[in-house]
């Protein structure tokens, strides 16, 4: 969200550079831009009415009415704005506490704008971000073993701090998402990619964690085929993308089994926001994951106080590397197709999710892009870029389907369903009167291999 | 002189949902109806006009990123079946957005009509309220042309 803004801000005043905007927004009050966070909230996102009417989605997709009824009071709302907003003079203004009609944020008029999918999130988190500059605070405020910082990095080190590493305060939006019955906010989020992508953190949990605690209290609800599935989906869009010319011969595209993957897809995440779970989760995932986003997407100040600039139009990944480098934490080798796949990846997860290719029609969009006016490729000009760097940063083999193995190598299961074993093993059931006793009851497989016994 | 083209794309596109819903809208209508082969249908018009939406949304106006190369292509001119406008906007010194449209009127004669928008610093956020504005109304009734005004006003150089 905070990228967003600044984005916005650099868009409409082409004199502005990203760095000045960056440097301006990070050194904010940690109050307003808490406030701010509030703000961006009550206006819903892509769940507000206005993207409702413009995604022709019925009510309720994808959030349903939970920011509705989680959202500060409107009079309250109205009364004590932010102040961080898209202003005409096109800088972040001044604490205001006059009241005064509430800007939905970004949009300067109606449409709120679209905080980012958890997956965002998710691979954002992936590259070591929140790590190494979670150490860089930490350093800042318990010692000086970091280079001499000037007052705009200690104002960003004081504004991280109160924003995401401390208890966020009642009744917020956005913050480290921890109370007393979820205390640790590594693991929160490690629960919150559990539950909605079936996927850990490629990094150890750190200090104070044994074993995996957020798979312990995810239950049996988690989406652990998403994988899987988008991995189909990627592989099936590529063959469509290489056969798309074909006019003879062989045409392997199968654009219906496409719009089925993106169903299943769609159907499996909106299945974990059942009544607005995970929903307040995303957003401060999102937005936190942001901020540390933005103060490497530029030379900011803390970038320029710990001498990692990577120049005008450097790369995030290449900075955050630098950073590392002075804290002791090596980032991911792929930061930077991670980087780049969480910008690109949070648009189609929305389409996705609110079933914009749910049906073959609309799902050719993803890989068709031959004979079409110059222009109308986006899509999948998008999604081939998503392949490159999904291969890239994953290893899975997506584009090389002569060797690509379609399905995870295990027993033969029976095609009768399974069923769970309650706590404590199977009850035994009566003996039908016609069956001899057994000595001792064996227990149903429902399908599951039977363990030899000798 | 700089057109302003950019910066007014990025206004459209990001402003109220009323004008992104005319945004999808136009960029629907702008590709034409019905399909023929290898043609996008009307449907899929619509979800890449919506897809680009939600790209917008996400505060991606990247240069040429999306929208801009999206109207590069003559081929999404609207077939024009009475009298074609053409549209210049030229951002001014001082902040001044001037919006020029050439155009015949219905003797064949040509006609042009300047029209200079405020200096209103909150202009960036507004997009010229075509069909309320006497003068272009007019003119727009001559061309029957308003779908191509608002892709002239929203993307001045593909006009």
């Amino acid at each position: 969200m905070f990228r967003t803004l600044v984005n916005t801000l650099i868009s409409a005043n082409t004199t502005l550079d990203g760095k000045r905007v960056a440097d301006a927004l990070l050194s904010v009050n940690p109050l307003q831009l808490s406030r701010w966070l509030d703000e961006v909230w009550s206006a819903d996102g892509i769940g507000g009415s206005e993207w409702g009417a413009i995604l022709q989605l019925p009510p309720g997709r994808p959030l349903g009415d939970i920011v509705d009824k989680t959202q500060l009071p409107d009079l309250l709302l109205a009364t004590f704005h932010s102040g961080v907003t898209v202003d005409p003079a096109l800088a972040i203004q001044t604490w205001t506490d006059q009241p005064g009609p509430l800007l939905k944020p970004l949009a300067g008029g109606q449409a709120p704008a679209i905080w980012r999918h958890l997956l965002y999130a998710y691979l954002a988190e992936s590259t070591g971000l929140f790590e190494i500059m979670g150490e860089v605070v930490r350093r800042y405020v318990v010692g000086e073993s970091l280079p001499l910082p000037t007052s705009a990095t200690m104002v960003w080190v004081r504004s991280t701090e109160e924003l995401y590493f401390r208890d966020p305060p009642l009744f917020s939006a956005g913050g480290s998402m921890t109370s007393q019955l979820r205390p640790d906010a590594r693991i929160n989020r490690r629960n919150a990619y559990w539950r909605m992508f079936g996927l850990d953190l490629p990094h150890p949990p750190g200090r104070g964690i044994d074993g995996q605690p957020w798979k312990r209290d995810a239950g049996v609800a988690a989406n652990l085929r998403f994988l899987e599935i988008w991995n189909e989906l990627l592989r099936q869009v590529w063959l469509g993308y290489e056969n798309d010319t074909n006019s003879s011969g062989a045409k392997p595209t199968d654009s219906s089994y496409i719009a089925y993957l993106c169903r299943t897809l769609s159907e499996m995440l909106q299945l974990r926001r059942q009544g607005g779970m995970l929903a307040r989760e995303e957003f401060a995932y999102v937005t936190m994951l942001s901020w540390f986003h933005l103060t490497v997407e530029y030379d900011t100040s803390v970038v320029d106080d710990l001498s990692a600039n990577a120049g005008r139009d450097g790369n995030p990944a290449d900075r955050l590397a630098k950073i590392g480098a002075q804290v002791g934490i090596s980032p991911s080798r792929q930061s930077r197709e991670l980087f780049e796949l969480a910008d690109k990846i949070s648009p189609l997860m929305w389409a996705i999710e609110i079933g914009m290719f749910n049906d073959a029609k609309s799902a050719e969009l993803l890989f068709h892009h031959q004979n079409l006016p110059n222009g109308v490729t986006d899509i999948a000009t998008e999604m081939l870029r998503i392949i490159d760097l999904w291969q890239s940063a994953t290893g899975a083999p997506i584009k090389d389907l002569a060797v690509t193995q379609r399905r995870v190598q295990g027993p033969v299961r029976s095609a009768q369903p399974t069923k769970l074993l309650p706590p404590g093993g199977l009850v035994p059931t009566a003996a039908s009167p016609s069956t001899p006793r057994q000595p001792s009851p064996v227990p149903s497989t429902n399908g599951q291999p039977v363990a030899s016994r000798r | 002189m700089d057109d302003g083209s950019y910066d007014t794309m990025d206004r459209l596109a990001d402003s109220s949902g009323n004008q992104i819903g005319a945004l999808v809208e136009a960029l629907r209508l702008a590709f034409g109806n019905g399909a023929a082969e290898n043609e996008l249908t009307d449907q899929q018009k619509r979800v890449l006009a919506q897809f680009l939406a939600i790209r917008n949304g996400h505060g991606d106006f990247g240069p040429g990123r999306n929208l801009q190369a999206f109207f590069d292509s003559p081929e999404l001119l609207i077939p024009t079946t009475n009298t074609p406008a053409t549209l210049t906007f030229r951002k001014l010194p001082g902040g001044t957005r001037r919006l020029i449209v050439r155009s015949k009127d219905a003797t064949g004669k040509d006609k042009e009509i300047v029209k200079d928008f405020t200096t209103d610093p909150t202009l960036p956020y507004e997009i010229p309220n075509i069909p309320k504005d006497e003068a272009l109304r007019g003119l727009l009734t001559e061309s029957q042309d308003a779908k191509k005004v608002i892709l002239g006003v929203a993307f001045p150089k593909r006009v």
